[in-house]
C-alpha cells in the first residue's frame, strides 16, 4: 500500500475535521460565534479540502492497473499483462515504463477531447455490469462472456504508433493497409496482424461459444 | 416547498441539526479516508459517491443553522440615524 504526500495531507484534514465534531459533541458548548467559526472548518473547510484531495487521489487510483484488477473478474487479464513470457499485445506494453502500472487505462482510454469523462463513463458501465451480472460469477465462467465495448480503435495505437516513420512504413502491410489502419478499417489488434490484445481470453472465448 | 423551508427554519433546533451534522460528518470523513488507503473500485466509488454525498449533506446542515441565526438577528443599518433632538420635537 503506498499512500501519496497529497493523501496524508487530506487524512490529516479529516483528523483535525473529526476532533472539533467529536469534540462539539461531546461538550455542547454554546453556539456562539467562536463555536461556529471552529464548526464552519470542522464541518466544511477541512471535510471540502478532504474530498477534493480524494477526488484527486481517487481519479489518479483509477488509472492504475490495480484498480482494474480489484474486480476478480480482470484477475485473469491483468495476470497475463504482467506475464514475462506472455507475447499478447498487452503483456507486451505492459512491460514498457510507459505503460507499467498504468497499461489498462493507457491503452484503454478514450482519447478524444472528451476522453477522460468519456472514460469514466465507460468505468460506470462496467461497475453496472459487475454489480448486476459478474459479481457472482467465477472467473474462469466469466472470461467467454468479457467482450470490449466497441472494437478497439487504432487511434489508440496511432498516439505512439504514428504511421508516418520510416522503420514502420518499410513494412509492406503497413504500407498495403496505410490507409485502412488510419481510417480503423483493419484492426491492428487481430489475428492476421499484430494479435489480439489479450490472446487468451480469445481462445476461452471461442471455447465458449 | 418554500413553506416546508420556512417551517423548518422556524421551528427546526440548532443544536440537534448540529448532532445531525457532526454524525453524517464523521460518518462522510471515515468513508473519505477510506478511499486514501484502499484504492480499489468499492473504497474509491463509496468516497466520491456516497461519502462525498453525506458530506454535503452535513454541511448544509451547518449552512441552515447559520441561515437560522440571521434570521433571527438583528441588523443595524451601516449608517445609524441621528438620535431625535429637542428641536425636533
Amino acid at each position: 500500500m503506498h499512500v501519496s504526500p497529497l493523501s496524508w495531507i487530506a487524512l490529516a484534514c479529516a483528523v483535525v475535521a473529526a476532533v472539533i465534531m467529536l469534540l462539539y459533541l461531546v461538550y455542547r458548548p454554546p453556539l456562539d460565534t467562536k463555536t461556529k467559526g471552529f464548526l464552519a472548518l470542522g464541518l466544511g473547510v477541512l471535510p471540502i479540502m478532504t474530498a477534493l484531495i480524494g477526488n484527486v487521489e481517487g481519479l489518479r487510483a483509477t488509472e492504475s492497473q490495480a484498480f482494474c484488477g480489484s474486480c476478480h473478474t480482470m484477475d485473469l487479464h491483468i495476470a497475463d499483462a504482467n506475464d514475462p513470457d506472455s507475447m499478447g499485445l498487452a503483456a507486451i506494453h505492459s512491460r514498457t515504463k510507459m505503460f507499467g502500472d498504468r497499461s489498462c487505462y493507457v491503452c484503454h482510454k478514450d482519447y478524444g477531447m472528451y476522453g477522460y469523462a468519456l472514460t469514466k463513463l465507460g468505468g460506470m458501465g462496467h461497475v453496472y455490469y459487475f454489480l448486476t451480472d459478474y459479481a457472482w460469477e467465477d472467473v474462469h465462467d466469466s472470461v467467454p462472456r468479457i467482450h470490449i465495448a466497441r472494437p478497439f480503435r487504432n487511434d489508440n495505437c496511432m498516439q505512439c504508433h504514428s504511421t508516418s516513420g520510416r522503420l514502420w512504413n518499410e513494412v509492406a502491410d503497413h504500407q498495403g493497409l496505410l490507409e485502412d489502419l488510419r481510417a480503423g478499417q483493419t484492426s491492428c489488434a487481430s489475428a492476421g496482424c499484430h494479435g489480439y490484445a489479450h490472446p487468451f481470453s480469445k481462445a476461452a472465448e471461442e471455447e465458449g461459444i | 416547498m418554500n413553506r416546508r423551508l420556512e417551517n423548518l427554519l422556524n421551528t427546526a433546533s440548532r443544536a440537534r441539526l448540529l448532532v445531525a451534522a457532526c454524525v453524517l460528518g464523521l460518518i462522510a470523513l471515515t468513508l473519505m479516508s477510506w478511499s486514501l488507503f484502499d484504492q480499489g473500485w468499492i473504497p474509491v466509488m463509496m468516497a466520491m459517491s456516497i461519502g462525498q454525498g453525506i458530506g454535503t449533506l452535513s454541511f448544509v446542515l451547518f449552512l441552515l443553522v447559520v441561515v437560522i441565526d440571521l434570521r433571527k438577528a438583528t441588523f443595524r443599518p451601516s449608517m445609524p440615524h441621528d438620535a431625535p433632538t429637542n428641536k425636533d420635537k
